[in-house]
């Protein structure tokens, strides 16, 4: 099946309302949706939602034996399944643009960073080592996959826990739970994706874009980030080129969101452990019970207002009212976290507008002439926030650029040799990520 | 594999107590899914697969047929690829469907069923059945009748168990899975393995049989929910409280 | 009547009155010999004096001739166009009906381009066609549209809208002036004055879906009170 066309006034609606600070879903440039994990019966599964963006992450392990290269390392194998249910014009088993894309992101972000401790899979040098497998299955695509499938992958591969093994006479026996208690993967830092869209010629951004805004975006710029605001992975896709202004400000944002993202999964980790521990029903199921995976009527809605509430003032539900009382308390977590250099100036009918403690720094740059003092908004930034971390963040990003462009020029260079007739810009697009 | 049997008379002896006719608790959330046409997640005990369904959308020009729809089935494990086990379960269901759908109204056009594991705790195929009836049943694609599935084995001790859970399923020497549909409760589909003696299947179908009429109330009251208009309920409808698990009247006394 | 009934369910009360007189069967009732029988899951509704049909949810299309709806121009094929109307097949139209369009004078219509058309041809075994003129050349309100947004809502939204008794659209006047298409395929276009005040028109609409009339109201208030306060 086709994709349904995007059609000239629906681009254009996009386009014009970005540029009035104004999105279609009510969200704030820079705000992400809501996010939500929900853990299965078995170790390892993960059902995350962000937004109506729905993916299911299972990881499995067997024994298997290591690369010649790498003899006492075990091996991690990522795979990303687009079936129909995600959406009408995927289809199961091709391997599609933007699966390969999605894979390469997370590989880039999980494996490369090596944030896995590869050696602890070790089980006998050079001839058994546990391979494992993440699994994600997407369940809904309305936008950001990414961010998404690298939040279901973390939270999945935290809650795994892999059979305790011993080695009896050359000949390795795999304990199953009853016998001996499971082992815990262990992690060397816990690193998620954070994406944006790039508008305007690559002179706004906005965060964690929906289905249509990805469609009708200039650009995408995907980070991978771990907590310790480390970057782990930096794609840039699409025609644009960004001021590099505009992206270390992305780049602060979301490593603040990666930061928020990480401590989340960590706190509904605990939650599980504690729910196991007592031996209270796990799994999916429960969760379909407790009305935790739930469709709620209201986030439902494709265009809204930024105050709309779909059951007026009065008569909101308790049962709705519960249900969110925790979650606010997360989103207001959010909030802080992501607001504190800032201040909400003015309000008007159309919309907030944020404005930095930091003068020169805007959030969305007025014209490219900013671009020439970026090195000293740089400095500026960390005297100011007197954070160590937020110049190394920036030193990271300007050297994933150096090497991006190095790889483009090659790439150009190379493509010349190669053919004249240099393929579709999605080509290009896939030869990057590659 | 699928077996269409008319009027199957209904064992006599039929003694067994309401004890006997008991499923594991079934919930249900209709529509999680926004990009599809129709979905259900669907829960059976432990047991919770996601379904759901396009259609009537357009057909690969290999599956094109000028006299009905095309139906098809796929079936997403958890992890790894699809095994042979997966595409066998994918056309039980692909086949048990299709005798439920009227193909025949919309010619040259695909119904596709998707079907993701969850959580596997025994009986998930029959589990996956229904989930794919509740989804087609919103979906709004015109069908003859809806169809409950329900699983059952013969367990260790030579015991007809009706929808055992994973515990109880240890060790089991067959299992079976029983379609019917709703017209006059007639088999749609069997499907057996295991080895076991015609009595314990007749004396599993009969209880399935009975026990498939909680699956059939279940549906009811599910889509009345779904279509009742307020918004108090907005939030409610897709949603849905356990089913009664227990035949309460005595239904064998036919 | 408000009953909801499942596929396989006989409608007796139909049965019945067709032995008096003939009867009119709806989307999702089908006869069957002597019975009238279910086939899509819903509500019953009755029409004085002889008419059954089910209303039932659905998302996906399936064209029915006559319905007007919204498609989106996906390609220019020598004398047709292809329309992508969210059905199984795209739709053809053809460059001569559009009002006073000739072989000389063809209309101005590219690939992406919304408009609102009828369906003159949709049959299961055909191909469905669209026009843009109605039976004497004239193009009414059918056409290309211009600016606004166009959602994506499910069928049962369109034809509530639609449906002479619903108070939606009217209750939404007295907030904005707007311009709106519903298509029956489940595609509504929609211009207000400004960007923000055509989301709030599409929150509206979608946030009516699952309210009773005296609720619809409530939430076109709200909506006006959130944009202009």
């Amino acid at each position: 099946m086709k994709e349904t066309p995007i059609s000239t006034i629906e681009r254009n609606f996009v386009t014009q309302a970005v540029k009035h600070n104004l999105r279609l879903d009510g969200r704030k440039n820079d705000e992400f949706r809501k996010i939500t994990i929900n853990f299965g019966a078995d170790w390892g599964s993960a059902l995350v939602a962000l937004g109506e963006t729905k993916v299911l992450a299972q990881v499995s392990c067997e024994l298997g034996v290591p690369k010649a290269t790498r003899p006492n390392e075990g091996i991690i194998h990522i795979n990303v399944e687009l079936g129909q249910m995600a959406a009408p014009h995927f289809e199961s088993g091709r391997n599609s643009e933007l699966n390969v894309q999605i894979c390469r992101t997370l590989e880039r972000t999980f494996k490369d960073s090596r944030c896995v401790d590869l050696e602890s899979l070790c089980v006998t040098t050079e001839e058994r080592v546990w391979m494992l497998r993440i699994d994600l299955n997407v369940l809904n695509h309305e936008g950001n996959l990414i961010d998404c499938c690298s939040v279901a992958a973390l939270s999945a591969l935290l809650h795994f826990k892999r059979p305790d093994v011993s080695i009896i006479d050359n000949d390795v026996h795999i304990h199953s739970p009853a016998e001996k208690e499971p082992i815990p993967m262990v992690l060397h830092h816990y690193p998620v994706c954070a994406s944006y869209c790039l508008f305007d010629d690559g002179r706004l951004a906005i965060a964690d874009p929906s289905v249509l805004e990805e469609r009708v975006a200039d650009s995408a710029l995907v980070f991978g980030l771990n907590s310790f605001r480390e970057l782990c992975c930096l794609n840039l896709g699409g025609t644009t080129l960004t001021s590099s202004n505009l992206l270390l400000q992305c780049a602060t944002r979301a490593a603040r969101r990666a930061k928020f993202v990480v401590d989340y999964v960590k706190e509904v980790l605990e939650l599980d452990k504690l729910a196991r521990e007592e031996d209270r029903n796990s799994g999916f199921t429960e969760c379909v019970r407790l009305n935790k995976i739930t469709a709620l009527a209201e986030n439902r809605l494709s265009l809204r207002l930024r105050n709309f509430k779909l059951q007026g003032t009065d008569d909101l539900k308790d049962e709705t009212a519960m249900e969110t009382s925790g979650d606010e308390e997360v989103e207001s977590e959010e909030e802080d976290g992501t607001e504190k250099p800032q201040k909400i100036v003015s309000i008007d009918s159309k919309s907030a507008i944020l404005e930095s403690n930091q003068s020169n720094i805007k959030w969305v740059p007025d014209d490219d002439g900013v671009e020439s003092n970026i090195e000293s908004i740089c400095s500026e930034n960390v005297t100011e926030e007197g954070d160590e971390s937020e110049r190394s963040l920036s030193q990271q990003i300007e050297k994933q650029m150096q090497k991006h462009s190095k790889k483009e020029s090659k790439r150009a260079l190379s493509k010349k040799h190669l053919h004249d007739d240099a393929g579709s810009d999605s080509e290009e697009e896939a030869k990057v990520i590659l | 594999m699928v077996t269409q049997t008319e009027n199957v008379s209904i064992d006599p002896r039929g003694d067994f107590s309401s004890e006997d006719l008991k499923l594991r608790p079934i919930n249900c959330e209709l529509n999680p899914l926004t990009r599809s046409d129709a979905s259900a997640l669907f829960t059976q005990g432990d047991t919770c697969v996601l379904t759901s369904m396009l259609g009537p959308v357009e057909v690969k020009s290999q599956n094109l047929n000028i006299e009905k729809a095309h139906v098809e089935c796929i079936y997403r494990p958890k992890a790894g690829i699809p095994t042979i086990e997966d595409k066998l379960r994918e056309n039980v269901i692909r086949d048990t469907c299709e005798s439920a759908l009227l193909t025949v109204l919309h010619p040259r056009t695909t119904i596709s069923i998707q079907i993701q594991e969850l959580d596997n705790r025994c009986g998930i195929e029959a589990c996956a059945i229904n989930g794919a009836c509740l989804a087609l049943l919103i979906g709004g694609v015109p069908m003859k009748f809806t169809i409950a599935a329900v699983h059952c084995i013969v367990d260790k001790d030579d015991k007809v168990v009706l929808d055992p859970d994973h515990c109880k399923a240890i060790g089991k020497r067959a299992s079976f899975i029983f379609v019917f549909d709703s017209l006059e409760k007639n088999l749609v589909t069997v499907h057996t393995s295991g080895r076991f003696r015609m009595a314990q299947f007749n004396d599993a179908e009969c209880m399935s049989r009975a026990a498939s009429q909680i699956i059939f109330n279940f549906y009811r009251r599910i889509i009345s929910n779904f279509h009742n208009k307020s918004l108090l309920t907005a939030d409610t409808k897709v949603r849905n409280t356990e089913a009664e698990t227990v035949v309460k009247s005595e239904p064998m006394d036919v | 009547m408000t009953e909801i009934v499942l596929p396989g369910d006989r409608i007796s009360a139909a049965e019945e009155l067709a032995k008096l007189k003939k009867v009119i069967l709806g989307p999702g009732l089908r006869r069957e010999n002597e019975q009238v029988v279910v086939c899509k899951a819903g509500r019953l509704n009755y029409k004085e004096p002889n008419a059954y049909w089910i209303d039932s949810y659905q998302q996906r299309y399936v064209p029915v001739r006559g319905d007007a709806v919204i498609g989106v121009v996906t390609a220019k094929a020598g004398d047709i166009f292809r329309v992508d109307i969210g059905a199984h097949e795209q739709a053809s139209l053809s460059y001569l009906a559009f009002e006073s369009a000739t072989k000389k004078n063809r209309p101005d219509v590219n690939p992406g381009d919304v408009l609102y058309g009828r369906l003159i041809v949709a049959s299961r075994d055909l191909e469905p066609e669209l026009v843009c003129v109605n039976s004497i050349g004239k193009k009414g309100k059918l056409g290309v549209l211009t600016d606004g947004f166009v959602m994506n809502c499910s069928l049962n939204l369109a034809r509530m809208i639609l449906r002479e008794n619903c108070p939606l659209l009217r209750s939404l006047t007295k907030e904005m002036p707007y311009e709106i298409a519903v298509g029956l395929n489940g595609r509504i276009w929609l211009k207000a004055k400004s960007l923000r005040e055509t989301i709030a028109l599409g929150n509206a609409i979608l946030a009516a879906e699952n309210a009773s009339n005296e609720e619809m109201s409530k939430i076109c208030e709200n909506i006006g009170n959130i944009l202009f306060t």
